[in-house]
């Protein structure tokens, strides 16, 4: 990065960081400071939950997954709608009458005290957890890139995030993330702009291609478990997962409920309705596009560029075009990457001759390009593997999974200075924004649902504040301490997702029993949520099936249990708690 | 034939509606709906024409 990148980087994540703070001086209430003044548009609010849900690993990640994998990934989103509109019709209209700070308090009125605290700590699990991926996904990867420090890059990127949100509360979040969201628009378009002007074939020939080489596999109705996504996925866990996340997990529902009334909020909802599934389309198109680019241009054998050229020249690699010989022969990995350039230039020599052939029509280009589809998966597939064994022999702790080094790569050798640091600063605007949406629903949840209602209920206003600024610091600091010791092995977006999906379905479930199912006391959901979560666990140990259906198993199992147990419990042993009032006729 | 009279919205009129299910903002949503149901026909149809 030049001098131009880093100013660039600098002055816009301090700009943006500075006018949050400057923004929201005073906040001195609790209200405000944990809900914000409650004034803000449905546009505002539609940008802030957007930014909360889409993190660094969106935009670094994402990229790499359609890169990888195609559009399929895409079907992940597909219950969004339908969730966003239950939560906009059933959960937002509650939150709001009942005015609570966080969605547990909800649960306490309507079980008991005990069956809050589970929730409210199953969430703290989750999110500390996911709050310590949501800044080592960028860490990892650009300090990697660049050579800068992973420790420090993690605290400095810690740090910037925690002041700020620890000055200015909830409201510091929501106007920090607009101009958030304003950079990573402008990055992610400028880049999408200049990938298709270096492409050298039309769009539909780059879809044409894409399309031969399966990358554009938006749905599939398939019904094998294993396969990650599919339609019914997407539908029925991710529905799950979507409801559980939107309308469970304070880190949105403290979003969404600072709208001025419920009409802001809820238009805030469905501007994410519609537009979050065309959005993650983009990212992924953008992906699939990159694929399209590395088929035409000169690609590297190990897109995490610094680890390749870290290993020592002595490092040997299975010969992949005499694979299978008894012992292998080995080559030396500058033959390994020389050859594999060769095989390169003929695969795009074939590719320009296949779009020839194409543009005229003549018979047999469909045979001729699936034998350069199967080529490239059999020979320059074997030599990605070759160089990938070969890395991981040399050194078992770099990740060999190089799709989250695929976009910034495409970033470092084809944008111009000054739009390389506006990506970066768009990368580390995601990170803080979803960061700082996290640490203020923790130490909401740690305030409300822990320390004001078990440890000390009768302190003043002012104590409430200082407690939540303390818990803002605890949070980042455990986040931060997290991301310092983690490592990751799936791609990014994946591991949050994992992390989000083993909790997520029981979670729901508490807040389904306490909608739908009244005769439901707070022991049976309790010892149901237990078991349940319990039953994810082991699962997740033990079953290969797709992350997704943990929400659903999760949450059936836990709706199961508490009936159950609640027709052996007696009834009346327990008070009945609030319950919700279904007016349908409004 | 006269319209019938309807009384000026209250800004804070959504805000005692307690639990409302699909019957508030019928509108918003199915159009949510219908756009979304034409995103996935869309993506079939890139599933199936570029396969």
């Amino acid at each position: 990065m030049s001098v131009l990148d880093y100013a660039v980087l600098v002055g816009s994540i301090l700009a943006v960081a500075l006018y949050g703070i400057l923004r929201t001086r005073g906040r001195r209430n609790l209200h405000d400071y944990l809900r914000g003044q409650r004034k803000q548009s449905w546009f505002v609010i539609g940008l802030s939950v957007m930014a909360t849900q889409a993190s660094a690993i969106t935009f670094l990640s994402t990229p790499g997954q359609g890169y990888a994998g195609g559009l399929s990934f895409v079907q992940n989103y597909f219950a969004m709608p339908l969730a966003l509109i239950i939560i906009s019709a059933v959960f937002l209209p509650l939150y709001r009458k009942l005015n609570v700070y966080t969605a547990y308090e909800f649960l306490g009125a309507r079980f008991d005290t005990k069956t809050r605290l589970l929730t409210a700590a199953l969430f703290l699990l989750q999110r500390g957890m996911g709050a310590g991926i949501t800044i080592y996904a960028p860490a990892i990867v650009l300090s990697t890139v660049f050579g800068w420090s992973l420790p420090l890059t993690i605290i400095a990127s810690s740090l910037v995030v925690i002041i700020y949100t620890v000055a200015g509360g909830s409201d510091a979040v929501t106007h920090t993330q607009k101009y958030q969201m304003a950079v990573i628009f402008a990055g992610m378009i400028a880049a999408f702009v200049i990938l298709l002007q270096k492409i050298p074939c039309s769009f539909p020939d780059a879809l044409a291609i894409a399309g031969h080489f399966g990358k554009l596999n938006a749905v599939s109705f398939s019904a094998d478990p294993k396969e990650r996504y599919t339609f019914w996925t997407g539908m029925l866990g991710g529905l799950f997962l979507m409801l559980s996340y939107f309308g469970a997990d304070q880190s949105q529902v403290q979003r969404y409920i600072a709208g001025d009334n419920l009409r802001e909020s809820r238009l805030g909802l469905m501007f994410n309705a519609l537009f979050k599934i065309p959005m993650q389309f983009g990212i992924l198109l953008l992906g699939v596009l990159l694929f399209v680019f590395y088929l035409l241009h000169p690609a590297p054998i190990f897109f995490n560029q610094t680890a390749w050229r870290e290993m020592p020249p002595t490092a040997m690699s299975n010969d992949p075009v005499r694979y299978g010989e008894d012992p292998p022969r080995e080559i030396a990995l500058g033959t390994l990457e020389r050859r594999y350039k060769e095989a390169q230039n003929r695969r795009q020599g074939e590719i320009h001759a296949w779009l020839q052939l194409r543009k005229s029509g003549t018979a047999g280009e469909q045979q001729f390009i699936d034998t350069i589809v199967q080529e490239d998966a059999s020979i320059l597939g074997a030599f990605r593997a070759a160089a990938r064994e070969a890395i991981h022999k040399e050194n078992p702790a770099i990740n060999t999974d190089d799709n989250d080094y695929i976009f910034i790569d495409f970033i470092l050798d084809n944008l111009p200075h000054g739009l390389i640091g506006l990506l970066v600063a768009a990368f580390f605007a995601a990170a803080l924004s979803s960061k700082a949406a996290e640490l203020n629903a923790l130490a909401s949840t740690s305030v409300i649902d822990f320390y004001r209602a078990v440890i000390r209920p009768n302190a003043s206003d002012r104590h409430y504040v200082l407690a939540s600024k303390a818990f803002t610091i605890f949070w980042g600091l455990i986040a931060m301490g997290f991301a310092l010791f983690a490592h990751m092995s799936e791609n990014l977006i994946q591991a949050a997702n994992i992390v989000g999906s083993l909790f997520y379905g029981v979670i729901l479930a508490l807040f389904f029993i306490a909608f739908f199912i009244k005769y439901i006391r707070g022991t049976a959901a309790f010892c149901g949520a237990l078991i349940g979560e319990a039953l994810v666990l082991i699962m997740f140990a033990t079953l290969p099936i797709s992350y997704l259906w943990y929400n659903l198993i999760g949450c059936a199992a836990c709706i199961t249990i508490a009936v159950v147990l609640q027709a052996l419990l007696p009834r009346d042993v327990e008070p009945r708690g609030f319950e919700p009032v279904m007016e349908t006729n409004v | 034939m006269t319209m019938p009279e309807r009384a000026p919205p209250s800004e804070n009129a959504d805000d005692s509606t307690g639990l409302s299910l699909l019957s508030t903002w019928p509108r918003v949503y199915w159009f949510v709906l219908v756009v979304f149901v034409l995103i996935v026909v869309a993506l079939c149809w890139l599933t199936r024409a570029f396969s």
